[in-house]
C-alpha cells in the first residue's frame, strides 16, 4: 500500500512535509475513502489510523487529559464516519477531521472541565528522550501551562506548533480574520511564556 | 520601534508573515534590547515544547473501535442488534456513546432526574455509613430502585414510556453517562446516572445525585461546579466574547495552578516523577471524596439572612461544621426548600452566587468552609468596571442632548422653553438658569479636565482664577451671571449685600462690577453604576466676601443599561417550555400578605415592610420570592439586597409560571434561571448592590440599640455612638438611595438620613476620631477645645471648620477654637435665628442653634444666657437634628462660628461666609 505509507508519514509529522507527499497523500485518501463509503472497513481503518496520534495530541494539548483526549478523538472519528456519505471530498481528510477534532474540544470544554488532573500512568510514553517519569513530568507541567490560556487559545496555538497549519488555515477554520489569528496567537504566546518565567522563578525558589 | 509594537511581531514573525521593512526594524531593535531577546527565544522554545505533546501514544486501536462503534450503530438502524458496550474496551468513549444514546433515552433520562429528586430520601442509616468511603460502586443508583416502575414515584405517566418503546430500546443499563448529565446548568440535578450492571446489586438508602458508571464526582465538585468565575457567566449580561476578555483578565491576575481551587494541590517535597504522580493521585482521592453525612434532608425558610446565619442554622440542625468564611458571611440570601438533601442545599448556596466551599478535617469529622475566592471576586471587580463605563457612556448620550441648544443664551433658552414640548422644555429650563455654564463648559474639557472629572474632581472656573482653579472662558462671563435670575445685590454705605427678595434697589450681578462669574462642575457617583453631571453657577465679590453658587442639576443622569433592563423573558427563553413552569400562578396583595404573616416562622428577622393606608404596601425581593415559593412549590434561592418595591409592582395574577417569573424579576431587577428543581435569582446589578448593602449583624445592633434608648422626651431615638458608627461605613453603603429606604423601612432606623448626608458624614467620622472622652467634651456646654486635641485632630478641625470660609485659619484665631456637638431629639424646645454680632459675647451668634431644653420656658432661659434679647417666638418645638458648631476667634467679633445642622428634611449651614 504505497499511498499509505505516504499518508501515513503526512499525516503524523505535519512540519516535515514535502511537496511531493502531498500530491500522494489525497490520491491515496481519495481511494481509501471510496472504497469506506462503500462499506469498506479495513479502507477506513487504513484512512484513519494515520490520524490517530496526532488528533490525540492535539486532543490532549486542549483538554488536558488523557481519558478526555480519547473520548475526543473517538467522538472525532465517529462524527467523521457518520458523516461520510455526504463527505464529497472536497476539503483534504486531513482538514476535514481537524475541524471536528476542534469542534469537539471546543465543545466538551464548554460544557464541562475535566474531573481529574491528569494520569500518566495510563498512558504509557514511547519517547526516546527521557525516563517515563520525566515524560510525565513535562506533561504535567506543559498541561498546566496550558491550562492559562483560553480554550481556543489553546486549539489555535496547537494547530500552528503542532500541527504546522498556516495562518490562512487557521482562520477559515476557526471563522476568524485573519488578524484575529496573529492577535491570538501573539496573546497565546505571550500568556504560556510569562507562565513559564513564573513557574521558572517559583522553582528557582524552591 | 519600542518593544511593545516589537513584541507582536516576534509573534507574527514565527508564522513568516512580517513585511521585510518591518523585519529590518525588528532586527535592529532586538540588537539592542536583551528583554526582547528574551521574548523571540521564548517564544521560539515553546514551539518544540508543545511538540513535545506528540511523545504520548495514543490509547491502542481508537479507529479500529471507533469504526465498530460505527457499524453497530449503522447496524441498529437496519434492525441489526445492538451492542451499546464495546467489546473488549472498558472505555469505550463514553462521550460518544452519551450522545449517540441521549436521544433514545432521553425520556428515561428523565424519569431518572426526575426520580432522584422527588423520591423520598431517607437519612444515611449505619450501612450507608459504612459504605460511605468505599469504592464507585457505592455512589451508585441500585437499578431496581430507578428503573422498575413502582419505584417511579415522581410521575406514573412516565414510567410507561419505557415500555412502549421498550422492544426497540436496548437495555439501559450499561451505557456510560459520565459526560452527558454532569455539570450542565438546565439538565437538572448533575450526575445522575445509569446503573452499573457489574456493580454489586444493593437494596437500602440510595445515594442519589451521583456519578456513577465507574466514576464517580466527588462532593466538592458537584458542590462547586467547574469555576466559580465561569459559575458567574450566567448572571452577567455580558457577551461571549467579552466574557472570554474578563476570564482572560482574570486568569492573567492568578496564576492558577489547577482547575480545582477547591482542594489546594498537595505539597510535593521534590520534582521526581513519582512524587508528582503520587500527589496527584492523593489529589484525586481528595477529589471524589463524597461525605455521605450531606445527605441529611434540611428544610430552609430564610429571608433576607447573612449566610452566616444560614450555615448557623444548618450546622445546629445536622450536626455538621458548616460555616460562612469571612469574604461571604455577612452576604444575605433568600432560600426556601422542604426536606432536600444538603448537599443540594449547599450547591445552591455556592454556585449561583460564584462561592466555593472548602473542605477539611478528616474522613467522618470533615469540616466546610463557603467562602469567595480571588479570581471571582476579581471577575466581580471587572464587571463592576465595565458597567461604570457602560453608565458614562450612557451620561455621554444624556448630555449629548443639549448639543443642538448649544447657540442659546440663557434667556434665549427661557423663550423656547415657554413653547417646547415636554421633553425639550426640561433641558432648555436647565439651560435657562443656572445649569447653562455648567452643561456649556462640559462640551469644552480638555481630556485632562475630562479624566479629572471622571476621578471624582470638582472643577472649579473662575473669571479670575486661583491656584488649583481653572479660567472660565470669556464668552461664557456674561450668560453665566445672567443664568441666575435670582441673583440681586444692594449697595449700602459702599459695602455690597445680598438683597432681600422684592428689594426695588436689587441690580442683577452683571451691573455690578466687582462681581466674578464662577462656575463648578463634578461627576457624582450618586450610587455604583449610576454618574450624575452636577454643577452650579454663581459669581463672587471680592477674595471671599462673598460666593453664591446655586445650581439645577443633575443635568444628565447615566445608569448602565444592562443594570436597567434585564430582560428574563428573552434571556430564559429556552425555557419557555418548561413542563414545570407551565402552570398558572398568582403572586398578589393576599399572597403577600400571607407571606407576611409566615415571616415569624422564618429564622431570620422579619423583613416586610410598613406602609401607611394611603401609601401602597412595599415589598422585598424576599416577600415576593416567599410568595413564588409557596405559589409553585419550587424551592427558591436567591441573592438579597436592600431594595423596596411598591407591591403593586410585584404582582402576577394567573399567568404562566415561565411568564410570571420574567415579570417579577424584571420588575425587581433581578435576573432567574432554573437549575434542576430550584428557581435561581439573582441581582442583575449584584457586583454593585454588594457594595452597597450593610451587614445585618449591624443592622440588629442599632436597631437593638436605638430600642432601648430612650430621648429625654421619651420617644426611641438612635444613641449619638450608633450614629458615628453608621457614618463610618463605606461611602458607597451610605450614598446608597435604596439601603437607606430599607434602613428606615426594615429596621426602623430614622436618623440614618442625618448620619448619611455627604457634607455631614465628615463631621461624624471626625467624631469617630476622638477617644470618649473627648466626645463627652464635645457634647457638653462647654464644648471640647482646640487645645484639647491632637495634631491630627486639629488638622482636621482645622479643615472642616474652615471647609465653608475662604479666609485663611490664623493661629490666634485657633487658640479659643472649639468644637460643640448637640444630638436632639424631637419633641423639646430649641432657638431659631440668630441676632446681629456682638463683639462682647462669649459664643458666636450660632452658638444660640445649639439651645435645646425639654420645656419651652427652660429653652427660652438658657437662649437669654447667651444673648439676653432672644424673643419667646424664637422658642420653637424641636425636631430631631445634629448640629456641630465649630468656634474660632476672630479679630473684629471676638469669637465666630460655622454651625453644621442636619435634620431629617435636609442640611443647613450658617456662619460667616457661608454662601447662600
Amino acid at each position: 500500500m504505497v499511498g499509505m505509507l505516504g499518508v501515513r508519514k503526512w499525516g503524523w509529522d505535519a512540519r516535515a512535509r514535502g511537496a511531493g507527499e502531498i500530491a500522494e497523500g489525497p490520491v491515496a485518501e481519495a481511494q481509501l475513502l471510496r472504497a469506506g463509503q462503500a462499506g469498506d472497513r479495513s479502507a477506513l481503518e487504513q484512512l484513519l489510523v494515520p490520524y490517530e496520534r496526532p488528533l490525540y495530541a492535539l486532543c490532549r494539548g486542549i483538554l488536558g487529559h488523557a481519558d478526555d483526549a480519547e473520548d475526543a478523538v473517538q467522538e472525532t472519528f465517529l462524527r467523521a464516519l457518520r458523516a461520510l456519505p455526504a463527505f464529497r471530498g472536497d476539503a483534504a481528510v486531513r482538514s476535514w477531521l481537524y475541524r471536528i477534532a476542534v469542534n469537539v474540544c471546543l465543545d466538551r470544554k464548554r460544557s464541562h472541565q475535566p474531573t481529574e488532573l491528569w494520569d500518566e500512568e495510563r498512558s504509557p510514553a514511547i519517547s526516546p528522550t527521557g525516563s517515563p517519569e520525566s515524560i510525565a513530568l513535562r506533561h504535567l507541567r506543559l498541561t498546566e501551562a496550558l491550562g492559562c490560556l483560553l480554550p481556543r487559545q489553546r486549539v489555535i496555538l496547537l494547530l500552528k506548533e503542532l500541527e504546522g497549519w498556516s495562518v490562512g488555515e487557521i482562520a477559515v477554520a476557526m471563522r476568524w480574520n485573519e488578524k484575529k489569528v496573529y492577535n491570538e496567537l501573539y496573546r497565546a504566546r505571550r500568556a504560556l511564556a510569562d507562565w513559564q518565567r513564573r513557574d521558572a522563578a517559583e522553582g528557582e525558589e524552591r | 520601534m519600542n518593544c511593545r509594537q516589537v513584541e507582536p511581531l516576534l509573534s507574527a514573525l514565527l508564522e513568516g508573515s512580517v513585511a521585510e521593512r518591518e523585519a529590518r526594524l525588528v532586527a535592529r531593535h532586538l540588537e539592542g534590547c536583551a528583554a526582547c531577546r528574551r521574548r523571540r527565544d521564548e517564544f521560539a522554545a515553546l514551539g518544540s515544547r508543545l511538540r513535545g505533546l506528540a511523545d504520548l501514544a495514543p490509547p491502542a486501536h481508537l479507529a479500529r473501535r471507533a469504526i465498530e462503534r460505527w457499524s453497530t450503530e449503522t447496524g441498529a438502524s437496519t434492525g441489526a442488534p445492538r451492542c451499546w458496550r464495546f467489546p473488549g474496551s472498558v472505555r469505550l468513549a463514553s462521550l460518544g456513546a452519551a450522545m449517540s444514546a441521549a436521544a433514545a433515552l432521553a425520556a428515561l433520562g428523565l424519569v431518572l432526574v426526575r426520580h432522584a429528586h422527588q423520591a423520598p430520601i431517607r437519612s444515611p442509616g449505619p450501612e450507608m455509613a459504612q459504605q460511605q468511603p468505599g469504592g464507585p460502586g457505592s455512589t451508585v443508583l441500585d437499578p431496581g430502585s430507578v428503573l422498575s416502575p413502582k419505584h417511579a414515584t415522581g410521575d406514573p405517566n412516565r414510567a410507561p414510556r419505557r415500555s412502549v418503546n421498550g422492544p426497540t430500546l436496548p437495555p439501559p443499563a450499561p451505557v456510560p453517562f459520565r459526560a452527558a448529565f454532569r455539570g450542565s446548568a438546565t439538565g437538572g440535578p448533575d450526575g445522575v446516572v445509569g446503573p452499573e450492571p457489574e456493580n454489586r446489586p444493593r437494596r437500602g438508602p440510595a445515594l442519589p445525585l451521583q456519578a456513577g458508571a465507574g466514576e464517580r464526582i466527588g462532593d466538592l465538585d458537584w458542590l462547586n461546579g467547574p469555576d466559580p468565575v465561569k459559575n458567574q457567566q450566567p448572571w452577567a449580561p455580558v457577551s461571549k466574547d467579552e466574557w472570554d476578555r474578563i476570564e482572560e483578565q482574570v486568569r492573567q491576575h492568578v496564576h492558577v495552578r489547577d482547575d480545582f481551587v477547591q482542594i489546594p494541590f498537595p505539597r510535593i517535597a521534590g520534582n521526581s516523577g513519582r512524587a508528582i504522580v503520587a500527589a496527584v493521585e492523593q489529589y484525586k482521592q481528595e477529589a471524589a471524596i463524597i461525605d455521605a453525612r450531606l445527605f441529611q434532608e434540611v428544610t430552609l425558610s430564610f429571608k433576607g439572612a447573612a449566610l452566616s446565619d444560614v450555615c448557623e442554622h444548618m450546622r445546629s440542625n445536622t450536626g455538621i461544621q458548616l460555616s460562612a468564611g469571612p469574604s461571604v458571611a455577612d452576604e444575605k440570601v433568600t432560600i426556601f426548600c422542604e426536606k432536600l438533601p444538603l448537599r443540594e442545599v449547599m450547591r445552591q448556596l455556592s454556585r449561583p452566587f460564584g462561592y466555593t466551599w472548602l473542605r477539611s478535617g478528616t474522613q467522618g469529622q470533615y469540616r466546610y468552609e463557603l467562602i469567595q475566592d480571588l479570581r471571582s471576586q476579581l471577575a466581580e471587580q471587572e464587571l463592576r468596571d465595565r458597567d461604570r463605563n457602560a453608565a458614562m457612556l450612557a451620561l455621554e448620550r444624556e448630555m449629548d442632548r443639549y448639543r443642538r441648544y448649544r447657540s442659546l443664551s440663557p434667556d434665549e433658552a427661557a423663550a423656547r422653553a415657554k413653547t417646547a414640548p415636554p421633553g425639550e422644555k426640561e433641558l432648555l429650563e436647565k439651560l435657562a438658569g443656572e445649569g447653562w455654564g455648567p452643561i456649556h463648559l462640559y462640551f469644552r474639557l480638555a481630556p485632562q479636565e475630562q479624566a479629572a472629572l471622571r476621578d471624582g474632581q470638582e472643577l472649579k472656573f473662575d473669571q479670575e482664577p486661583k491656584p488649583n482653579e481653572l479660567p472660565l472662558p470669556a464668552d461664557m462671563v456674561r450668560p453665566v451671571l445672567e443664568s441666575g435670575h435670582r441673583w440681586r445685590l444692594t449697595r449700602r454705605d459702599g459695602t455690597l449685600r445680598r438683597a432681600a427678595p422684592g428689594d426695588v434697589d436689587g441690580m442683577p450681578p452683571t451691573a455690578v462690577s466687582e462681581a466674578r462669574a464662577l462656575v463648578t462642575l463634578s461627576l457624582h457617583q450618586s450610587e455604583l453604576g449610576r454618574f450624575a453631571l452636577e454643577g452650579a453657577s454663581g459669581f463672587r465679590i471680592g477674595d471671599g466676601e462673598m460666593v453664591s453658587l446655586t445650581g439645577n442639576g443633575p443635568y444628565g443622569v447615566g445608569i448602565s443599561p444592562s443594570v436597567r433592563e434585564p430582560d428574563n423573558a428573552a434571556v430564559n427563553a429556552a425555557l419557555a417550555r418548561d413542563p414545570a413552569l407551565r402552570g398558572r400562578v398568582n403572586v398578589g396583595e393576599a399572597e403577600l400578605s400571607a407571606a407576611d404573616s409566615r415571616a415569624a416562622v422564618t429564622v431570620s428577622r422579619p423583613l416586610s415592610a410598613t406602609g401607611s393606608p394611603s401609601t401602597p404596601k412595599k415589598v422585598t425581593s424576599a416577600d415576593v420570592l416567599e410568595a413564588v415559593h409557596r405559589a409553585s412549590g419550587m424551592p427558591v434561592v436567591s441573592d438579597f439586597y436592600t431594595r423596596l418595591y411598591p407591591s403593586t409592582v410585584a404582582q402576577v395574577k394567573g399567568e404562566r409560571l415561565f411568564d410570571g417569573l420574567n415579570h417579577l424579576a424584571d420588575a425587581m431587577r433581578l435576573r432567574w434561571h432554573k437549575d434542576g428543581a430550584w428557581l435561581q435569582f439573582r441581582s442583575a446589578s449584584f457586583y454593585d448592590d454588594r457594595l452597597k448593602e450593610v451587614p445585618n449583624r449591624l443592622l440588629t445592633r442599632w436597631a437593638a440599640s436605638r430600642r432601648q434608648s430612650t430621648g429625654a422626651a421619651g420617644t426611641p431615638g438612635l444613641p449619638l455612638d450608633d450614629l458615628i458608627e453608621i457614618a463610618q461605613l463605606s461611602d458607597q453603603q451610605l450614598d446608597a438611595d435604596s439601603m437607606a429606604e430599607g434602613a428606615k423601612e426594615l429596621w426602623g432606623l430614622e436618623e440614618w438620613e442625618l448620619a448619611r448626608r455627604a457634607d455631614q458624614r465628615r463631621h461624624l467620622r471626625f467624631l469617630a476620631q476622638c477617644t470618649p472622652a473627648q466626645r463627652q467634651m464635645a457634647v457638653s456646654p462647654e464644648g471640647l477645645p482646640f487645645t484639647r486635641m491632637s495634631l491630627a485632630q486639629q488638622q482636621q478641625f482645622t479643615i472642616l471648620a474652615f471647609a465653608y470660609d475662604p479666609t485663611e485659619p490664623r493661629l490666634e484665631d485657633l487658640a479659643v477654637a472649639s468644637l460643640r456637638v448637640r444630638y436632639s431629639p424631637p419633641g423639646g424646645y430649641e432657638c431659631r435665628g440668630a441676632t446681629e454680632p456682638q463683639a462682647s459675647r462669649q459664643l458666636p451668634a450660632e452658638a444660640l442653634s445649639m439651645v435645646w431644653a425639654p420645656t419651652r420656658e427652660a429653652a427660652l432661659q438658657a437662649a437669654r444666657r447667651l444673648d439676653p434679647q432672644v424673643a419667646p417666638e424664637q422658642i420653637v418645638p424641636s425636631e430631631r437634628a445634629l448640629t456641630f458648631l465649630y468656634t474660632r476667634g476672630d479679630s473684629q467679633s471676638g469669637l465666630h462660628g460655622v454651625a453644621v445642622r442636619a435634620t431629617m428634611g435636609g442640611l443647613s449651614i450658617s456662619g460667616r461666609g457661608v454662601g447662600g
